[in-house]
């Protein structure tokens, strides 16, 4: 195994980390404040990607040359209005109606708005059962890294994922909305009485946690160059998994538990014999090994039943 | 006996069977609108009229239970052994059995589970494995494809002891996907994608039940046997449910399912329950795989994939979380109803994903909930012996 | 102490519990013998509930023992404290909400919970006559309440009014004949006529069952005062004063730390 070799699988399992990533701080979002285990995370993951390539190809069509300032902005305020969409309406039709209802009910209620989506954009979209090409979005040679050649679409969505962490980073810690976030995360009766407005915080964190959502989409259309209606199923558990394995509701156990099943996975498929065949378990079992040792994942604190 | 009863039953089945003998889309539709729409107005224009004839229907099921049994004897023969409808029956029968066992693990025990089309897939596995490669008789291997499932029900059940609501549903869509790849991989055993071909059909003291089935007056295809095995399986299922869920087992499994810690604050052992839920509701996966992988001769991993697990999810929400009857109604009628729309067969797993939606946000105990409080005829009786 | 052992039912020894750097019991030790009630008092935040938790094997004590008639149950699950005889209330009230009245008693029955599963299905008939005596049994329990909780039976119990379901609460909790029960501030949202008349349903619970020992959490003190033999008061965990009502209501520093922090 040469250096180069390392280095691209490296990027790889960097470039997937940070996809999960990015899904699995949606989930733990959407848990410690709302608590709510939204399955139909990973349709957002896919309107994404459909978006991003929808405004892409009409962009094109349209002669805008594809990386152009005015192509990125495009592209850029689609995902971002697709994410905040659908977290907005993911409130206001599914999650608040069930509120005061078991958990139970909650999350059976995710799992079919997530059906009705997927299948809606099988049905409507235009040879929607079909694997659709997405297109290519930016224009630049593959970088030369150490001997090993990065697609530039690799390191542009670590960047861009390092940056959406940063400033998820911010809001939360630095900000007011943060401060209310937080707040509501931890005692949201006592955030009622100090005046939050817990409905807004409910909707903010809907939508931010949606709009990583989409972005992640679409860092997954330029990293594969194509994208299919179900593609949100496998997105949503596995980063369903990375915020389990992090410590559901804990943001910086999603990050490293994200890159943990990126890079778990990258040295399974390109190091075991015939690991390919494997990939997709590798995810069930480090969330079967981790709930069985530590339940409340990496980095979670032990819990405590309300009494 | 309760004739009103009895009657109110027979007029259903008289509906139903001419739901089934409607062909035209059009006219169905209009036909289900229709229904739907005079059971909503009598609802709300008589709701204490309605509430009482559901209070008697819920006092008198072992009645109901009984009749419909019998009535669904003579099924076959009113619809003149029409092969399509058989299948579709059959199909409605099974996937009512994995209501039954799903039912039981999640409305009863509280226990959600979104792989519940494994244990299916492994029932199947047991009877296509057993009687095509190794010759065992069909009626042995049923039996173990429930024992088998059983076995996996508690393994599920051991990393579940562990975790709650949230995990638990990762973890049980997991196992669900890890058997579906393991069929998939374990090709020298299971066939691969290729699944098992011509599984041989049960023989019953040297009758064959892949043979014709003649009446006399009327002769339906091998299917006609494969509905009465479904249906004595599936009244056999409910008998065995009804009793679990009515004991004091049950009684304790629905204690864990409102609130784990004051159960256990109360001596109850949650490990224990918990593995017996997930084996008992377990075993109806397998038996319903049994009878699918019999009466259907070929297997293959795609037909036990999270869809399944999720459409009966579907089915159990629509009947009513923890209501036998209901899960057996809403598998009944979320099998049979697309039927009628095979022009719409895109929309269909669409069509599960809104039943859930809307039942969750406008009837969140189902079209029939559970009321019937277990031990309320018990202490009838006490007060009027105190009265006496 | 040591010459009459044999009738100490209940005793914590150094009872202590860390969570990460707080510790919210601690050293805390007492001893109480059959039919005795203690009444456990303190500001909120003193660790009267986490004691709770302690003694019904909730949470596992970081040092020191629980004592029951003479077996050591610390480190035992909660399911196996309440078969040796320690059932308790919650504070926020955690009732079975989807069972009726009569389920909710019966949960908790030694009989109920011991039926075997294979028992259930096949029954063969006996399970009519089980059920009949586990109702009975409910009943006698019941009719402590006279018949309040009685003529509710059949009601899912998230359909009684407040009051009643803190009785429930109180009924499922005496209902398994436990040698201990811990009551965490049973007459949390009633006003003071509730709270009298429940004052008088717990002493028709204890001349009911003499032999039964309460730890009661309160902070109403003249429920305290009618009800209790000892009181013991926590602030920060610790126990810094254990007497009779009297003793303890004239200790300054209880009047410090709790009349004080309630009079602010």
């Amino acid at each position: 195994m040469t250096v180069d070799v390392l280095l691209q699988q490296f990027f790889n399992a960097l470039g997937l980390g940070v996809m999960y990533a990015l899904i699995a701080v949606g989930f733990t979002l959407f848990f410690g404040v709302i608590e709510v285990v939204n399955f139909a995370h990973g349709e957002v993951f896919m309107l994404g990607a459909f978006g991003a390539m929808v405004v892409g190809t009409a962009m094109a069509g349209a002669g805008v040359e594809a990386g152009s300032v005015a192509y990125i902005l495009a592209v850029m305020a689609v995902i971002i209005a697709v994410g905040a969409v659908f977290g907005a309406a993911l409130e206001k039709f599914i999650v608040a109606p069930m509120r005061g209802a078991p958990d139970i009910m909650t999350l059976l209620i995710t799992l079919g708005a997530s059906i009705v989506v997927r299948e809606a954009v099988m049905i409507f979209f235009p040879d929607g059962r079909n694997p659709q090409p997405f297109p290519k979005m930016i224009q630049m040679d593959s970088f030369d890294i150490g001997g090993a050649l990065i697609k530039p679409e690799t390191i542009i969505c670590i960047v861009i994922s390092a940056a959406l962490i940063s400033l998820m980073y911010w809001i939360i810690e630095k900000t007011a909305l943060g401060r209310y976030i937080r707040a509501t995360a931890q005692d949201r009766q006592a955030a009622l009485m100090m005046g939050v407005n817990a409905n807004r915080v409910f909707i903010i964190t809907l939508i931010l946690g949606s709009v990583l959502g989409s972005v992640a989409g679409l860092m997954n259309g330029m990293s594969y160059g194509i994208i299919k209606f179900n593609m949100g199923f496998a997105a949503s558990i596995k980063g369903f998994a990375a915020a389990v394995v992090g410590g559901l509701g804990n943001m910086y156990g999603a990050v490293v538990g994200g890159l943990l099943l990126g890079f778990l996975e990258i040295f399974v498929v390109s190091f075991l014999p015939d690991g390919s065949s494997y990939q997709e378990l590798v995810a069930f079992l480090i969330v079967i090994l981790c709930l069985v040792f530590r339940p409340s994942g990496l980095f979670g604190e032990k819990a405590y039943d309300k009494v | 006996m309760n004739m009103k009863l009895l009657g109110a039953e027979v007029l259903l089945y008289v509906l139903f069977i001419a739901f089934i003998l409607i062909e035209n889309p059009v006219f169905v539709a209009a036909y289900i609108l229709a229904l739907v729409a005079a059971a909503f107005c009598i609802a709300k224009k008589f709701p204490e009229k309605t509430s009482r004839w559901y209070e008697l229907f819920m006092a008198n099921l072992k009645q109901v239970a009984a009749v419909a049994f019998l009535l669904a004897l003579t099924l076959p023969v009113l619809i003149d052994g029409d092969a399509y409808w058989l299948q579709v029956l059959n199909f409605a029968m099974i996937n009512a059995m994995m209501a039954l066992g799903l039912n039981f693990m999640t409305g009863r025990a509280g226990l959600i589970c979104l792989g519940y089309a494994a244990f299916e897939a492994i029932g199947a596995y047991t009877v296509g494995i057993l009687t095509l490669k190794l010759g065992v008789s069909f009626w042995i291997a049923f039996v173990l494809s429930g024992l088998a499932a059983m076995v996996f029900g508690a393994v599920l059940g051991l990393p579940a002891l562990r975790v709650k609501g949230h995990y638990l549903a990762l973890v049980t869509i997991a196992f669900g996907l890890i058997v579906q790849e393991t069929l998939l991989n374990w090709e020298s055993v299971t066939g691969g994608t290729n699944g098992l071909i011509d599984i041989p059909s049960p023989v019953l003291f040297g009758y064959d039940f892949g043979q014709m089935l003649d009446l006399g007056f009327v002769s339906m295809n091998y299917l006609g046997h494969f509905y009465y095995l479904c249906l004595i399986v599936l009244a056999l299922c409910t008998i065995f449910i009804f009793k679990l869920s009515n004991s004091f087992f049950g009684l304790i499994l629905s204690a864990m399912r409102e609130d784990q810690l004051a159960a256990q604050c109360y001596g109850i052992n949650l490990t224990n329950y918990k593995l017996y839920a997930f084996a008992i509701g377990a075993i109806f996966g397998g038996f319903a795989g049994g009878l699918y992988a019999a009466m259907i001769n070929f297997i293959a991993p795609e037909n036990f994939s999270y869809g399944l697990s999720v459409i009966v999810i579907s089915m159990i929400i629509l009947g009513g979380l923890d209501s036998i009857p209901g899960a057996i109604v809403g598998a009944f009628f979320l099998t049979i109803f697309p039927e009628k729309f095979r022009a719409f067969e895109d929309y269909r797993i669409m069509f599960y994903g809104l039943i859930i939606i809307f039942c969750l946000i406008f009837m969140r105990n189902g079209i029939l909930p559970y009321t019937r409080r277990i031990f309320m005829s018990g202490l009838e009786n006490k007060e009027a012996e105190a009265d006496e | 102490m040591s010459e009459n052992r044999e009738n100490i039912i209940i005793e914590a020894r150094d009872l202590t519990i860390r969570f990460g750097g707080v510790t919210a019991v601690n050293h805390v030790s007492f001893e109480l013998k059959a039919g005795e009630v203690l009444g456990v008092i303190g500001p909120n935040g003193s660790g009267k509930t986490t004691l709770f938790n302690l003694l019904s094997g909730i949470y596992v004590p970081t040092e020191g023992q629980i004592f029951l008639n003479g077996e050591d149950i610390s480190g035992k699950q909660s399911n196996e404290v309440f078969t040796r005889g320690i059932s308790r209330t919650f504070q926020n009230g955690r009732l079975f909400w989807n069972l009726s009245v009569l389920e909710n008693i019966m949960v908790g029955l030694k009989e109920v919970r011991e039926c075997s599963v294979l028992g259930s299905i096949i029954g063969a008939g006996k399970e009519k006559a089980q059920a009949r005596e586990a109702i009975a049994a409910c009943l006698k329990h019941m009719e402590i309440f006279d018949d309040l909780l009685i003529r509710q039976a059949d009601k899912t119990a998230k359909d009684l009014p407040y009051a009643d379901r803190r009785r429930l609460e109180i009924c499922r909790a005496v209902a398994s004949n436990p040698k201990v029960i811990l009551l965490d501030e049973p007459s949390a949202g009633m006003d003071s006529m509730e709270t009298e008349k429940l004052m008088y349903d717990l002493l028709k619970v204890k001349k009911a069952m003499p032999e039964l020992t309460i730890i009661v959490v309160e902070h109403d003190m003249d429920f305290i005062k009618g009800l209790v033999d000892k009181v013991m008061v926590l602030n920060y965990g610790e126990n810094i004063a254990y007497g009779t009502f009297d003793e303890v209501a004239g200790d300054e520093q209880v009047i410090n730390a709790y009349l004080g922090q309630e009079g602010e």
